[in-house]
């Protein structure tokens, strides 16, 4: 085994909690910025600062550990050839998107630019289609492209939401807003999730290539796997928007303290599809050859 | 406990993180081939264009990579003795790479080549043949 082999998909697993960070709290922001209050506003806006922060530091790293890999060994990590190599392939050109989209981010968040919505929405942009420059997503050219940066959006939106969310839990930090945060968080997660579930069937479909496939090839095992720690995620979901938040109407803590620790399971369900998700865009084989 | 599952997922899931991609059509000489005669170039037919980065070639002793430690493999490529080709890495996306060997004894050969795919994706392989004269 190559050490890449162990790096390349840990690094990807980073790379999509910043991104889903940058992107997805900023569009939490986006959507609640009148019902948040001062310490959730706060929270989130250094959420999505830190995560673009250390999101603009790891493309130059992965950019040397591209170069590594593609020559095989660590010295190429520093070969100016491989570097060049790994900067004019798609995987370099995804990598500067990333850089841009994540700089972009950060200059939104800064305090100083007060909240300028354009250079926020393209940096969202460029996060995203970032993953879609390179690797299996560009199988299908522009359609597969497209349907990963709206699976990624989507995606984006719900995880960055979890811990806003969860810290609206601590305390009276939101008062009565929290019922209202975690009822609009519902209707906005209908849409998104509704994108998340008909473009992630889409990609699988072009993906694995059939129901024999999918069954067959460790891709479509893979897949598989990850669908079904998806469907557990929103079946919890799906029970906090119709048991749990309907409950938080009462103003009642102890609700709260269940909503939270509902999120933290919620978080750990999908820390292992984002493992997964990494495995299927770095280590495993698909199955059209 | 969920922080445990994760731990025990994240860590049975590494040993999987290694499979290969297969994205060569045809090598010649073959590989597991066993030749009379010592190749004078080697051929490579890849699925779909790639750009032939590295291109190694290692004359194997008996017991080379024979005890290679988990450790030592995420850092050392091969214990052979690396025959010297004088590669230049292609910068151009084909299918078909043709390698200029120099002279090769009898024996086992290990070629270890890595290469990068039309859509970015790092491609490698290892693959053997053997000169054994007539």
């Amino acid at each position: 085994m190559e050490i890449w082999a162990i790096i390349t998909p840990l690094i990807k697993v980073l790379l999509y909690i910043l991104s889903f960070l940058a992107v997805g709290t900023g569009l939490f922001i986006l959507h609640f910025r009148s019902l948040l209050s001062r310490p959730t506003f706060s929270y989130c806006c250094k959420l999505v600062s830190k995560a673009s922060l250390i999101g603009s530091i790891i493309p130059p790293l992965l950019l040397l550990m591209t170069a590594g890999n593609i020559g095989g060994d660590l010295q190429s990590a520093f070969d100016p050839l491989m570097i060049s190599i790994a900067l004019s392939s798609k995987a370099g050109q995804s990598i500067l998107v990333l850089f841009l989209g994540f700089l972009l981010v950060l200059l939104w968040i800064s305090p100083f630019q007060n909240q300028r919505l354009i250079p926020g929405i393209l940096g969202f942009a460029l996060i995203l289609s970032s993953f879609s420059l390179y690797g299996h997503s560009t199988i299908n050219g522009l359609s597969s492209q497209l349907l990963i940066v709206l699976h990624l959006g989507a995606i984006s939106f719900w995880v960055g939401s979890f811990l806003p969310l969860r810290y609206s839990t601590q305390g009276k930090i939101e008062e009565e807003n929290l019922f209202q945060i975690a009822h609009q968080f519902g209707i906005y997660a209908v849409y998104y999730i509704g994108v998340l579930l008909i473009t992630g069937l889409m990609l699988g479909t072009i993906l694995v290539g059939g129901i024999e496939e999918l069954v067959t090839s460790d891709y479509g095992k893979a897949f598989l796997f990850k669908l079904f720690f998806a469907t557990i995620l929103l079946g919890i979901g799906a029970l906090n928007k119709f048991r749990l938040v309907p409950k938080l109407k009462n103003n009642n803590l102890s609700h709260a303290i269940k909503l939270r620790k509902s999120i933290n399971v919620e978080i750990s369900i999908l820390f292992i599809i984002l493992v997964i998700s990494s495995l299927l865009t770095t280590s495993i084989e698909l199955p059209l050859k | 406990m969920l922080k445990k599952i994760i731990l025990v997922f994240v860590l049975f899931s590494l040993p999987t993180m290694a499979l290969p991609h297969s994205p060569l059509k045809l090598s010649n000489p073959m590989d597991g081939a066993s030749l009379s005669k010592a190749p004078i170039q080697y051929k490579m037919l890849f699925k779909s264009p790639a750009k032939l980065i590295k291109f190694e070639i290692f004359k194997k002793g008996k017991n080379d990579n024979k005890d290679t430690s988990l450790l030592k493999s995420l850092f050392k490529n091969s214990d052979g003795k690396v025959i010297e080709t004088n590669y230049k890495p292609s910068l151009v996306l084909s299918e078909r790479h043709l390698i200029k060997l120099p002279k090769i004894d009898f024996g086992s050969y290990e070629v270890r080549w890595r290469a990068v795919g039309e859509d970015g994706h790092v491609l490698k392989g290892i693959l053997t043949f053997e000169v054994k004269g007539k």
